[in-house]
């Protein structure tokens, strides 16, 4: 039993040793790879990180749903290198926006503008959350209801359960006990 | 009636998504249509001294096909542009993009050269300032220099005849 046990530690360890170990590297190793490999960098730090947040609010049109910071496209290396060279102009952040926008058009940003076809698409999260609620409130209603007349009165229950063929589970085995 | 609201929930998003279905979400609309189209003024595949410019084709409907000799979409929409340039309804204008001088040329010389002229845009900034996001992409340009249509995609002679001819009056 003893020896066994020790056979088994001892194969994990080689497996530990020859396959975890290496994978758990090359996935860490990987790490740095989940952002576009940029070897252009801007020597004031402010405009770096404002290089940074621009890069992560556009979209890259080619790679769709990756941002132009996070994207080795060629196109997002392009647009990149726009940007970079607006700041280095000395343009604001909206200025940057706005000539991309003039370009690409509103879904180059990953932040659509309010505008009366955005509406729908701005509103619908609400719409759906309300739409939740309001179904939330009717069935706790309806629940509540249901518990009131068990708890009650007895000839109510059954000629709802009478009437109703889809009445509660719960309503029917508690009326067939009695 | 119980479930008359989520079977029309259900059955909107159904239409709804069936509806998405048709769409190519790589087929951004352009905000340039409808708008004078960026002016460019650049040097010709042909030669550094030589200058194309956008100027020099206004008061006229023409086209401006961007192409690269790196792109296989270009590849086979090429057939067509010469059979469009030898019809001569509308002169297309080539907008060479991310490329090199040699290979472009070599590409022409091939080839054949369905353009009145060729622009040369190695870096890829007037590609950009025309909100291009790969080729082959085709521009439309009314005889008021107004952007009239975009056609991402190979130039095939349906999207010729029904999107670029009839859009002009010839």
């Amino acid at each position: 039993m003893k020896n066994k046990i020790d056979r088994k530690n001892r194969l994990d360890g080689r497996t530990f040793a020859m396959f975890t170990l290496p994978l758990l590297l090359i996935v860490l190793l990987c790490a740095p790879l989940t952002q576009a490999i940029d070897a252009q960098t801007l020597n004031d730090p402010v405009l770096q990180i404002r290089y940074v947040a621009i890069g992560k609010e556009l979209r890259c049109l080619v790679c769709q749903n990756q941002s132009i910071y996070d994207s080795n496209a060629e196109l997002a290396q392009d647009l990149r290198r726009q940007v970079r060279e607006m700041l280095e102009d000395g343009r604001a952040d909206d200025e940057i926006y706005r000539y991309m926008i003039e370009r690409y058009g509103d879904y180059v940003r990953y932040r659509p503008p309010w505008r009366v076809n955005t509406l729908l698409l701005q509103l619908f999260p609400v719409f759906i959350a309300l739409f939740g609620f309001w179904m939330l409130w009717g069935t706790l209603r309806k629940h509540r209801s249901v518990n009131a007349m068990k708890a009650g009165s007895p000839e109510l229950e059954n000629s709802e359960s009478a009437q109703d063929s889809g009445a509660d589970d719960t309503a029917n085995t508690s009326t067939e006990r009695r | 009636m119980r479930f008359s609201v989520p079977l029309v929930l259900f059955l909107g998003l159904s239409v709804f998504l069936l509806l998405g279905l048709d769409q190519d979400p790589q087929k951004i609309p352009s905000p340039f249509i409808g708008k004078p189209v960026p002016a460019f003024s650049l040097e010709t595949v042909e030669s550094a001294s030589g200058t194309v410019s956008t100027q020099d084709y206004a008061g006229k409907p023409y086209v401006i096909n961007v192409w690269g000799s790196w792109c296989p979409a270009c590849y086979d929409e090429h057939p067509y542009l010469l059979e469009y340039a030898a019809q001569g309804q509308l002169p297309i204008i080539g907008l060479n993009w991310k490329d090199t001088r040699e290979k472009a040329q070599s590409w022409l010389a091939q080839l054949g050269d369905p353009y009145v002229a060729n622009a040369f845009d190695p870096v890829g900034d007037a590609g950009i300032n025309l909100g291009v996001y790969g080729a082959p992409e085709s521009f439309l340009i009314g005889a008021d220099g107004i952007v009239l249509y975009k056609h991402v995609g190979p130039l095939t002679p349906d999207v010729w005849q029904e999107q670029f001819l009839a859009r002009v009056q010839l």
